[in-house]
């Protein structure tokens, strides 16, 4: 990996030394690029990713929020009834065996006044004393 | 009795493959755990469904000329079930992290699996013979009127077809916060340990309400957060020591005479990067995915997301030995990152007599690595090869430009094929490999 490496090295840390700089001979007849140690390749991915996501966390600072996100691994549901319902909605999509009328909701739209349609009045004719209260 | 080639290459055949090779995968049946028994006659697996599946050695393929590993379903039952926390409006997945068997002690069997919550001791055990000739039921059950019995008889035990019946006997709950990665038995075979990201536990077999801890790394702020647990085992000889990696790329080892509490550890195994040649990934692919100590207790290995280490317990430094497992992924580890295969987490194990050592990589493609020759060798979980005594040829991963005939391309590996899990016969070079809903069988050349 680097020269810094110490002295007494084992077999296998020669051979993986060795396979490292045939590699790195490869990917410069591939690209032109300077000789890529392990070091440098890493370095070279991290450029890559920052390119694409410049918010990506400092390396330090964002291992602590990358452990919380995996501590706190699964979905979270705001409450039991926000869960039944994402429940049911994978049920709903899995089998529909609900008759015609009540398989189609009522929707999601929430209405207003503006976006309901006018009724037509009654054609009751009112008693004005009544309507009062 | 030990088998094993200890000379030159080892070839590999496909013995057979448990599962559906379908394309049809249901996400319930992929496999989260494979483990064998301490003779191998027993082979567990545990799926994301919940579900544990035991295979048994076909008896008659011991003992043929040449042997042959065959194993068949020897019971199969639903271990853990899904859950809902409502404290923390958290789903508590029922997949089977990890299972351990425990020493045969009688005929029965046992096991510990566990989910990210719940630990069960369950006891898997045979039944073949009924007792007939009862005086208070008759042959279909019905209760016989006792004044009219005129004699009595005594119930005699006649053979019946083998029924296999597995019973949770503890279940072990509400220890642990966070999601238990861990669990390991003794050597002294009544107690063990579960870990889970920040904790881990010492329990009873015999007592299910009470667990002592003893490690913890919570930190008072969590804000503070460096590191989390990712795997513990105790020793299998010693039953005072046992390890815990982390995420960090460290591997601590811990006596349990010296403290109730073993935060402080007795020896640190680290290998210290050259702080220059950081970079943002480094951290990320030091961490520890899996940590097994050697049959022998001497040695263990550590398995981070490029390498497999071997360390000797009596030298913290550094490993004595690494082996590279998809080193060409280090030039992918930007995609690998935005993928999430990056946190993968691969486990690796040892063969029976330490001589050896295995993990798996993606393509459906696993390593070994013979530590006596140095050789190691890429193989290959595919149903191409799915046929009984078919020789598994080495597979090569090529890196860069003139790819020849038969390698593949680093860009052409299927990221979605992952060998997590994997195991080795404790005494015949036999191993289980779990290949997404799959179990294969391999065995060596026969």
């Amino acid at each position: 990996m680097s020269d810094t490496e110490t002295k007494v090295e084992t077999p296998i840390q020669e051979r993986e030394e060795e396979t490292k700089q045939v590699d790195s001979e490869d990917e410069k007849k591939e690209s032109g690029c300077p000789a890529m140690t392990a070091a440098g390749i890493e370095a070279a991915e991290e450029a890559k990713l920052r390119s694409k996501y410049p918010i990506v966390g400092r390396p330090m600072a964002g291992h602590s929020a990358f452990l919380q996100k995996r501590l706190a691994k699964g979905q979270k549901y705001f409450d039991s009834g926000d869960y039944q319902m994402a429940k049911q909605k994978q049920t709903t999509v899995n089998k529909s065996r609900m008759p015609p009328l009540l398989a189609q909701p009522t929707g999601e739209a929430i209405p207003t006044p503006e976006s309901v349609p006018v009724r037509k009045t009654s054609i009751i004719q009112h008693n004005k004393l009544t309507t009062a209260s | 009795m030990s088998e094993f080639a200890g000379n030159g290459e080892m070839q590999w055949c496909f013995s057979q493959v448990k599962g559906t090779l379908d394309d049809d995968v249901s996400e319930a049946d992929i496999i989260s755990c494979v483990e064998f028994n301490h003779d191998g006659d027993l082979l567990a697996t545990g799926d994301k469904g919940g579900r544990v599946v035991i295979f048994q050695r076909d008896p008659s393929s011991k003992n043929c000329h040449p042997r042959r590993g065959e194993y068949n379903v020897y019971s199969t039952f639903q271990s853990h079930e899904p859950e809902f926390d409502y404290l923390k409006s958290l789903e508590i997945e029922e997949k089977i992290n990890k299972i351990r068997w425990l020493k045969r002690k009688n005929p029965a069997h046992f096991l510990l699996s566990t989910n990210d919550k719940t630990i069960k001791l369950w006891k898997v055990s045979e039944r073949d013979k009924r007792a007939e000739g009862y005086n208070l039921r008759d042959e279909t059950g019905q209760i016989k009127d006792p004044s009219s019995l005129t004699s009595l008889r005594v119930p005699v035990l006649k053979p019946m077809e083998l029924m296999v019946e597995a019973s949770p006997r503890r279940i072990f709950a509400n220890a642990h916060t966070y999601h238990i990665n861990s669990i390991s038995i003794n050597s002294d075979q009544e107690t063990y340990l579960s870990a889970d990201d920040l904790r881990i536990n010492l329990w009873h077999m015999e007592v299910i309400d009470q667990s002592f801890n003893i490690v913890d790394i919570k930190p008072t702020n969590m804000e503070e957060l460096t590191e989390v647990i990712t795997a513990a085992e105790f020793h299998p000889h010693d039953c005072n020591f046992f390890v815990y990696s982390s995420s960090k790329g460290t591997i601590r080892l811990c006596d349990m005479r010296q403290a109730a509490l073993c935060d402080s550890h007795s020896k640190l195994f680290d290998e210290p990067e050259d702080p220059t040649n950081r970079s943002f990934f480094s951290e990320i692919i030091s961490s520890i995915s899996d940590v097994k100590f050697s049959n022998s207790g001497r040695y263990m290995i550590s398995r981070d997301y490029l390498s497999v280490k071997v360390w000797d317990l009596h030298m913290e430094t550094k490993p004595i030995e690494t082996y590279p497992v998809h080193e060409y992924l280090r030039s992918k580890l930007c995609s690998l990152y935005e993928n999430d295969c990056i946190f993968d987490k691969f486990e690796c194990c040892w063969s029976g007599n330490d001589s050896a050592v295995m993990t798996g990589s993606y393509n459906n493609f696993f390593r070994m690595f013979d530590r006596t020759t140095k050789r190691d060798v890429t193989l290959e979980a595919s149903r191409d090869t799915a046929k009984p005594r078919t020789l598994l040829k080495p597979r090569k991963v090529c890196t860069a430009g003139k790819r020849k005939k038969d390698e593949i391309s680093v860009d052409c590996l299927d990221f979605n094929k992952k060998i997590l899990h994997t195991a080795w016969h404790p005494h015949e070079n036999i191993i289980a490999v779990a290949a997404t809903n799959n179990l294969y069988i391999f065995q060596d050349k026969f």
